[in-house]
């Protein structure tokens, strides 16, 4: 689908349009105005990672005289100032990924497509894409996020869409609230919490660091426990799901499914 | 359509980036050293050993042509060889890097990827082509080659390295392994060159048939006496002397009507035209007196290049219909020299002088330049190359459609 966006593949049926123009009929305009970074994708080992981009830069047709300082600014931007120029090939997986970023921003695009932009990626830099997207979601950008790690979106969706089967999933259809999940409970006297769990008839199983998980049936749930612990006067200081809300959709989805 | 679009910006992007990846790499220079040094030492070569044919038995033949021929060929023949390697992986290895479909997606156009990476390819075969130089001007100072026809030749030379450079991208756009479309370059650059020469020989047997022709020569009563007159005399001169042979009875020469075996290569000839060495061949400048008598000149100044022109003349002219049977009598004899003067009549002459009149009714077709054949095989590479170019393009054209089965996007 995302190569169907940035206009490398053509629609069996249906339009797409980019920033208002149909990738089918005005293909060029669409593909200007898309930054494409794909799951897997190669650079041009001998270059330097300021002649690939300026190569791309040159490629959007952007003024020759105005990309160096264009290609720099990006550099610094995902961090890799201090490899303008060395040669692609020395550049470690997170550095070519964020490299991969940078060439998909150099024409400044309206609509980002990124394909799994977080894999490779140190726990660092995934921060700093996270504040990247949401910048640019901030500066009005729309970024396309696909990926089959659910937890690198958490933090940074607004909208979620799934897929299956080649078809969208109605997300809002699902009552969410219904289903059980898990929920980890953590209290500084984790006997009290296992005896207080045990008087109320809540089910539990005990993790080997003194966590317990509980499952419970929506927030609803979730906020009756915490207030009957405080009442038992339980020193509870940590009550989160176990999985994030993007997973607990895609596995109660899935379970509709079987 | 968009996929056309060219822009200069947008060739020059692709060109400059093939061209720093291929500079880029230490290969590259050990390359070129290495093709200085084997050029250098096969033309060098190619001097000394035709300067020593030339100079044998005392005939002092200029070498120059000779050398100025197989050294154009050693370019040419090396320039098929090396300029497919450049383009033969070009657009399938791209895609398998997984850079191809990142240039497809920005604004460049099909036929700026396609046609940036042609010139990217072409240029650096020019710099192998540029490098061996030196050497062909070093054959031109061995004699009578002028800077025409090393100008003409190399011209020639540089079109149809473009050529094969755009049967490679071609292939690397249908095929999707780096390793069938080398492959297939290749064997796209034999068919050319050899398999096209092998097809003409192979044609010729069945281009033979039988033709009545009609013979100038001497009825099969009057040979079978004049061989008994000679029978007789060399009867009686057992010493050997020549002096007193009977003379062939040409006044006796009648028209009469025989068949004869021609292989009609005039129907098939034209394979070799596309033969890029032959191209070249037919393209190099001969001087001037070459063009009024190019068999005279071709076994004179043993230019192979001429040969080759003559060749292919001789080749696409269908076999005579009348045959002189009697000037072969003088011609064979010691004691008379056959001439034949600019439109091809023979003349006869005794061996002191005196003019023979033989009325001899068949004239000899002079073989000249009148019309130039390479156009024509240039055309067709140019056309080959252009499809090939064409085919490339369409390939590389997004938003794809079907995907050709095996290949990915990205």
């Amino acid at each position: 689908m995302l190569l169907l966006l940035a206009g490398l593949l053509q629609a069996d049926a249906g339009r797409a349009n980019i920033a208002g123009f149909d990738v089918a009929t005005d293909n060029l305009e669409a593909r200007s105005r898309v930054g494409w970074m794909p799951d897997a994708f190669g650079t041009w080992d001998a270059l330097t990672c300021t002649e690939i981009l300026a190569t791309f830069a040159h490629a959007y047709g952007i003024d020759r005289k105005a990309s160096p300082a264009r290609v720099s600014a990006m550099l610094d931007r995902v961090h890799l100032g201090e490899f303008a120029a060395r040669p692609a090939r020395v550049l470690s997986r997170g550095q070519k990924q964020r490299l991969g970023l940078a060439r998909a921003l150099i024409h400044d695009p309206d609509v980002l497509l990124l394909d799994e932009p977080a894999s490779g990626l140190d726990p660092r830099s995934r921060i700093e894409l996270r504040d990247l997207l949401r910048e640019l979601a901030h500066d009005g950008k729309t970024v396309l996020v696909s990926s089959h790690v659910l937890s690198e979106l958490e933090e940074v969706y607004d909208q979620a869409v799934f897929l299956s089967r080649g078809r969208t999933v109605d997300t809002s259809a699902q009552p969410l609230e219904a289903v059980k999940r898990g929920w980890r409970l953590d209290a500084t006297d984790p006997v009290g919490l296992r005896t207080f769990l045990d008087a109320v008839g809540i089910p539990w199983t005990g993790q080997p660091n003194g966590e317990v998980i509980v499952q419970l049936a929506g927030y609803e749930s979730a906020r009756e426990l915490i207030r009957a612990a405080v009442g038992a006067d339980v020193p509870l200081h940590t009550i989160t799901p176990v999985a994030g809300r993007l997973e607990e959709t895609y596995l109660s989805l899935n379970e509709e499914r079987s | 359509m968009n996929a056309w679009r060219l822009s200069v910006n947008g060739l020059r992007t692709v060109t400059e980036l093939e061209l720093k990846q291929r500079i880029r790499s230490r290969r590259w220079i050990t390359a070129l050293v290495v093709w200085f040094l084997v050029i250098g030492a096969i033309t060098s070569l190619v001097i000394l050993a035709t300067s020593r044919i030339m100079g044998v038995d005392g005939n002092n033949q200029n070498p120059g042509p000779m050398a100025f021929a197989l050294n154009v060929f050693f370019v040419l023949g090396m320039g098929l060889i090396i300029a497919p390697s450049f383009t033969a992986t070009s657009i399938n290895g791209d895609r398998g890097a997984g850079t191809l479909a990142t240039l497809q997606a920005t604004r460049l156009s099909a036929a700026e990827i396609a046609i940036g990476k042609l010139l990217a390819a072409w240029l650096t075969a020019l710099v192998f082509l540029v490098v061996g130089l030196p050497f062909i001007a070093w054959s031109m100072v061995s004699g009578s080659i002028s800077l025409w026809q090393v100008v003409a030749c190399f011209a020639v030379v540089f079109m149809l390295v473009a050529v094969v450079c755009a049967i490679g991208l071609g292939w690397s756009a249908l095929l999707s392994r780096p390793a069938g479309s080398t492959v297939m370059t290749y064997l796209s650059v034999v068919a050319l060159t050899v398999i096209s020469t092998f097809v003409l020989l192979l044609m010729s047997p069945l281009v033979r048939s039988t033709d009545g022709v009609r013979v100038w020569g001497i009825p099969d009563g009057v040979q079978a006496e004049y061989q008994a007159k000679i029978d007789q005399y060399w009867a009686t001169h057992t010493d050997g002397d020549v002096g007193g042979l009977p003379e062939p009875p040409i006044d006796k020469c009648t028209w009469n009507t025989q068949t004869q075996q021609n292989v009609h290569l005039e129907r098939v000839w034209w394979i070799t035209v596309i033969n890029p060495f032959v191209v070249v061949a037919d393209a190099a400048p001969l001087p001037e007196s070459a063009y009024s008598d190019l068999s005279g000149y071709a076994s004179s100044a043993a230019d192979p290049l001429a040969m080759i022109r003559l060749g292919v003349r001789m080749m696409s002219m269908p076999p005579e219909t009348e045959r002189d049977d009697c000037i072969q009598l003088y011609a064979m004899s010691n004691y008379y020299r056959v001439d034949y003067d600019s439109d091809g009549t023979p003349h006869i002459t005794t061996a002191s002088g005196n003019p023979v009149d033989i009325h001899s009714p068949v004239k000899r077709r002079p073989i000249t330049i009148d019309s130039p054949i390479w156009p024509w095989g240039l055309g067709a590479n140019l056309l080959i190359g252009a499809t090939f170019l064409w085919v490339a393009i369409r390939r590389l054209k997004v938003p794809y459609g079907q995907l050709p089965s095996g290949t990915r996007v990205a």
